[in-house]
């Protein structure tokens, strides 16, 4: 991985927390399970294991699509009692994870904020 | 007469007995249940599988794009591993949906329940996951409706 500016990285993922209330926190981890920067609600339980758990969800993402011939991984969303847990692939740069609020919050309502997030995050490896 | 089928719309709402093309067979009635699903809301393919990846009961689309169920049914099986870390690691509850996307915009919605207390999945693939929540209500309630009359003469919230 190259230089990266953690500055940015971390104003633009407060950003989104700041402009999206559902959002309890923002997690982005590199492809080994390691957090690079977390903002948000981190105190929040499940921050500190986000990374890893996203590193383990991605690599079986990625297994499960191409042994059932789908296209590359691209999002994955779970829906449970403590809210959505988002898990997107940055592609080598790592994994970004978020939880927002619980149903009824609709996750559509800030899907947008978090692929432009994830366009900002890209920018900033290239 | 049996009217016309109702809208997708109309067909969520209420718990009374809503099918249109109906048989008293429960597989057969849920495998009508899935094919309506698969045609109201445009699906690829929509599949009950067990947490094992086992198929109970499949439909899939007429039109050239489509899923395999078979294939559907396997991930379902993978998709159950990984909820199961999840739950444990993470949310420490049970995970109601999961849904796995591609990069073309193909996706797998899944919704966990029991149903006479086994677990089992219902799972629907689609380009368009926008009414995917909603599908799924429709799927899971219409499901339970038709095994629970069946099994137990009444469904499990006691509604008729």
């Amino acid at each position: 991985m190259g230089h990266v500016d953690f500055q940015k990285l971390k104003a633009f993922c407060e950003a989104v927390c700041r402009c999206n209330p559902e959002v309890a926190w923002i997690a982005v981890g590199d492809r080994q399970g390691l957090e690079l920067v977390a903002t948000g609600r981190i105190s929040a339980p499940g921050v500190l294991d986000a990374p890893a758990l996203a590193e383990s969800v991605h690599a079986a993402g990625n297994k499960l699509m191409h042994a059932c011939d789908l296209g590359s991984f691209d999002t994955m969303v779970m829906t449970g009692t403590r809210g959505y847990l988002m898990v997107m692939p940055l592609g080598e740069l790592g994994i970004l994870t978020v939880q927002t609020a619980p149903p009824p919050v609709a996750f559509s309502t800030i899907r947008g904020d978090i692929e432009w997030l994830r366009l900002r995050i890209s920018e900033l490896f290239v | 007469m049996m009217s016309e089928s109702p809208g997708f719309q109309e067909n969520v709402t209420g718990f009374s007995d809503r099918r249109v093309d109906r048989t008293d067979e429960p597989i057969p009635a849920v495998e009508k249940q899935l094919k309506r699903l698969v045609a109201d809301g445009d699906l690829l393919a929509a599949v009950l599988a067990g947490e094992d990846g086992l198929t109970i009961v499949s439909s899939e689309s007429e039109s050239e794009e489509r899923s395999d169920p078979e294939i559907v049914s396997a991930l379902v099986g993978h998709i159950s591993r990984i909820r199961g870390f999840a739950e444990v690691s993470f949310f420490k509850d049970r995970v109601r949906d999961l849904m796995i996307g591609d990069v073309s915009g193909l996706s797998c919605h899944c919704r966990f329940f029991d149903l006479m207390d086994q677990p089992v999945t219902l799972a629907i693939v689609l380009r368009n996951s926008e009414r995917a929540e909603e599908i799924l209500e429709r799927g899971e309630t219409g499901i339970r409706r038709i095994i629970e009359i069946h099994y137990l003469g009444e469904p499990s919230d006691g509604t008729c």
